[in-house]
């Protein structure tokens, strides 16, 4: 009887969907100005809480790095907070402690962005200081060459001493050649003994200002106060160029590329990735759903197929990002048991895929594939920090505005889209698998030593 | 029995926080119930997101877990969705799924948490679900197998894990004899042979509403919790719990541990027992971790090992209170060379404590930000819904968000001082995880390694 209870239950939820478009409407108030000097400005007020997120975003980021300084991008990022000034990054940085804020920086490839995070009465303190940043950059010696030891060892700690980095780092190495995907955010270890103080102000000046910025509030704050604040201080503050950016492209991939490993470790790892777009195109909604359909939840295909039913891996999950500046990869990673066959994992993980392409979800499966990143997408909005941040990832790889149309579009996803998309991008030409494996035991002749 | 009668009649207390500072609107009133099976229930609104958080606390941690049964009530705890009285598996993760909500499950050493966000237009549904996880799992034989088989394979994955493995050594250490000792999801042996009878056994020991506190948070009103909700928990029936004694570490002679593993980079943990959750000293440990270890630039830690003597990247201090103990660790990452160097020189941070005060300048530093973080650290529901929970639990009372500004802001440097002489000695545990050839042969101004027990982690 119970069974026939849910069984309705998830047939109302399918037949009847929510009337209010819960996730569509949460950025529709986010509106966006000019400061004099062309200084774009995102904003959204959201006076639940009495708190600001206060966010510079720069648009640069590891990918606009040349070979052999790889590294510089997160190295200037990390040297802002050792500046010297009128008020030093270490006196900001205790000044928003003490108010019960936090503020953090973080460069990727497409961005680098300086979050902080206060009480609405205090913003000022952040307009003040951030403005700064963009102003001018004073480092000494000394702190940089004490930055550069601490990359350098916190790159060993985080990928070459940890299994499932280093192999996403020689994955991305092999599936883009020449795009600057192709290189580590963190950069390459000897790009980083390579790197000066003369790289860091250099890149600094060619960067940041005005012209390759902007800014994102969220919070409670009143838009027209705001905006005279940021006028007297970003404002002033000349516009600079706009720097230059190429976009690099490799040729279309002409067949399976591997990326293998052999260290010791406990388990085997795999991940199985293909080129595929960005949001620019509107199969980038069909990709979304398609991660949901094999990834998300324990009555996913993932999880029910490879773990419940078939114990090929220890765990499976799906990556995607829409946002990336340039298109990037749909990678699905896995770990597995030594005693597994790597061939045999990933020809279950490429059967899936196979799968989508000749038999389309169902109505009831991709209803629920839906369902599922309508509400991440609600879930995952809910601190101003977050919505910030959001605003701010569309307006890198394309223009904040379209953060609207990312509700309407997965709903407009059909079945047939998804075994399109599969079709078109899953293919063994675009695959790139990276896989790592303790080496094979020592061999031994049987006698006792 | 009238159920909404009775529960307008239960329906105890109403407030609101009176923190001090800018935040002071940033924190939701609590209403307090108490329903006739003893289950204590919370509730605040938020409606900055049509989302709702649930957050069931069950008194029924690994602490628990009997002798050479290690793992237990970390297995009943991820074995409830497996199956329950009238729902599938499937029909379970199709539903929760379905509903794009989020179930979790942490078992931790006193209590269990199972927390979910639905939609509010899926609260009731979700609510009907939660309920019939917890009130009615059936335990089936071949899924607790398989939920068996995953927690060997993430134990297995542990094993590539610096971090991990000196975090279970350390409890091992400092914890010796005691149930804290042994890691929350036990280990092979151990989880190996626990069978669907023990499961059975600890669920219906245990998970009973008055061992219980839920805690239901965000696009919700308490007319809603009472006449729609309440009515669907009224089935979970009370019943008297076992009162286990549970053995209290005390301090001794603590051995030093280098685990030899080929990474560049050295991790090692130093640490001592700490106060328990609901004890005297627990405001005085908070202030000094934050001073020493709260793991910015601005840390005593930082300060001295990082920006002065370059040794390590980042340190980090970390304080973990339960019912009947707790334990405080230092934690950093350094060149497999400089970790025995390292560890002495936050050995001398720790014995500077016990013989000089700290500044008054450091002190007002810490309180400011541990005062004024708090209610952002608590701005998302399911973080608040958290705290309260476990505030609740441990007895902290439901005033206790009011009082923590004064609390924190009592502590002088002689309770600091204090503290520091009741906890740290020279017989701290240390961890090491590392490549013992490197560390061996190039530590500078580091005790002789000899002094360490090296270890191989178990292949």
């Amino acid at each position: 009887m119970k069974a026939v209870r849910i069984f309705v239950l998830l047939a109302m939820l399918f037949l009847f969907p929510p009337f209010s478009l819960a996730g569509a409407v949460m950025f529709e108030n986010a509106s966006e100005a000019r400061l004099a000097n062309g200084l774009k400005v995102i904003m959204l007020e959201n006076h639940q809480a009495p708190i600001v997120s206060f966010q510079v975003w720069y648009r640069v980021g590891a990918a606009d790095e040349t070979t052999g300084k790889t590294g510089l991008a997160n190295m200037v990022e990390r040297m802002m907070f050792k500046s010297l000034g009128p008020m030093s990054a270490q006196e900001f940085i205790q000044t928003i402690r003490r108010m019960g804020g936090k503020a953090s920086g973080t460069a990727s490839h497409d961005y680098t962005c300086y979050c902080d995070t206060l009480a609405a009465n205090r913003i000022g303190v952040a307009i003040d200081f951030e403005a700064q940043r963009m102003r001018s950059l004073t480092v000494r010696d000394r702190d940089f060459r004490l930055e550069k030891m601490v990359v350098r060892q916190e790159r060993r700690m985080r990928i070459d001493d940890n299994p499932k980095s280093y192999l996403l780092e020689q994955l991305y190495a092999a599936a883009f050649q020449s795009e600057p995907y192709h290189w580590p955010a963190m950069g390459w270890t000897d790009d980083l003994r390579r790197l000066t103080i003369a790289d860091v102000r250099a890149f600094y000046s060619k960067y940041y200002h005005p012209a390759n910025a902007f800014i994102v509030v969220t919070g409670d704050f009143e838009r027209k106060e705001l905006l005279a604040r940021l006028e007297q201080t970003f404002g002033k503050i000349a516009p600079g160029e706009p720097a230059p950016t190429f976009l690099i492209e490799d040729p279309p991939q002409q067949g399976e590329r591997i990326a293998s490993i052999r260290r010791p470790g406990q388990v085997g790892r795999m991940v199985v990735a293909w080129h595929v777009p960005n949001l620019q195109s509107t199969d980038s909604y069909a990709l979304e759903v398609i991660k949901a359909l094999l990834a998300s939840g324990k009555s996913s295909r993932f999880y029910d197929d490879l773990i419940r039913q078939g114990a090929e891996v220890l765990e499976i999950s799906a990556h995607y990002d829409l946002t990336s500046k340039n298109p990037g990869l749909f990678s699905i990673s896995a770990s597995f048991l030594q005693e597994k066959k790597p061939e045999e994992v990933q020809k279950a993980i490429c059967d899936e895929l196979e799968l989508l392409k000749t038999n389309p979800p169902s109505p009831m499966e991709l209803k629920k594939a839906k369902n599922q990143l309508e509400a991440s997408f609600v879930f995952k909005n809910e601190s101003i920090i977050s919505m910030a941040s959001k605003l701010a990832e569309y307006e890198i790889a394309f223009d904040w505005t379209s953060i609207s149309a990312y509700i309407p579009s997965i709903r407009s996803v059909t079945a047939q889209d998804v075994s399109r998309v599969a079709a078109k991008y899953f293919t063994e030409q675009n695959l790139t698998v990276g896989v790592a494996t303790p080496p094979p035991p020592p061999v031994t002749t049987g006698e006792n030593p | 029995m009238n159920i909404k009668k009775s529960s307008i009649v239960i329906v105890a207390t109403a407030f609101f926080f009176l923190l001090t500072g800018s935040f002071c609107r940033a924190m939701p009133a609590v209403t307090k119930v108490e329903l006739p099976n003893h289950l204590k229930l919370l509730i605040f609104e938020d409606h900055s997101i049509p989302s709702v958080t649930l957050e069931l606390l069950i008194g029924a941690g690994s602490a628990l877990d009997p002798p050479s049964m290690e793992g237990l009530a970390n297995l009943t705890a991820h074995s409830l969705s497996l199956g329950t009285k009238h729902f599938t598996f499937d029909q379970i993760n199709n539903t929760l799924d379905f509903m794009g909500a989020t179930y979790g499950v942490e078992c931790t050493r006193d209590f269990v948490t199972i927390d979910m966000q639905v939609l509010k237009k899926d609260l009731f549904a979700g609510v009907g679900l939660f309920s019939e996880i917890v009130e009615r799992p059936v335990f089936p034989n071949d899924d607790v197998s398989q939920k068996k088989d995953e927690i060997l394979g993430r134990l297995q994955v542990d094993k590539d894990n610096p971090l991990r493995i000196a975090n279970a050594a350390f409890d091992e250490a400092l914890f010796r004899g005691s149930p804290y000792a042994a890691p929350v999801q036990g280990g092979e042996k151990s989880v190996t042979a626990i069978n669907r009878m023990q499961l059975w056994a600890f669920y219906n020991s245990f998970y009973r509403p008055n061992n219980a506190v839920l805690v239901i948070g965000g696009d919700v009103t308490p007319e809603e919790v009472k006449t729609r909700i309440v009515p669907k928990l009224l089935g979970w029936h009370a019943r008297p719990i076992p009162k286990l004694s549970i053995k209290t570490p005390v301090a001794r002679r603590t051995p030093q541990i280098i685990i030899d593993k080929p990474v560049s980079q050295a991790t090692v943990m130093i640490g001592c027992l700490a106060t328990p959750r609901s004890g005297p000293d627990y405001f005085p440990f908070l202030v000094l971790n934050q001073i020493l270890g709260s793991g910015d630039l601005s840390s005593r830690f930082m300060k001295e090992i990082h920006t002065n003597k370059g040794v390590a990247f980042t340190v980090k201090s970390r304080l973990d209170s339960y019912n009947n103990s707790g334990s405080f660790r230092i934690i950093l990452h350094t060149r497999d060379s400089s970790a025995i160097q390292a560890a002495t020189l936050v050995e001398k941070q720790l014995q500077r404590l016990r013989v000089q005060p700290v500044l008054d300048a450091d002190l007002k530093s810490a309180k400011e930000f541990l005062t004024g973080n708090f209610p952002l650290k608590y701005s998302l529901a399911g973080n608040f819904a958290k705290f309260l929970a476990e505030a609740q639990f441990y007895g902290l009372g439901l005033d206790f968000v009011g009082h923590y500004p004064t609390m924190i802001n009592a502590v002088t440097p002689d309770d600091i001082q204090r503290t520091a002489l009741k906890y740290f000695s020279s017989d701290n545990v240390v961890v090491i995880v590392g490549d013992f050839k490197e560390m061996v042969g190039k530590g500078e101004n580091g005790p002789e390694a000899p002094l360490f027990e090296k270890t191989t982690p178990a292949p």
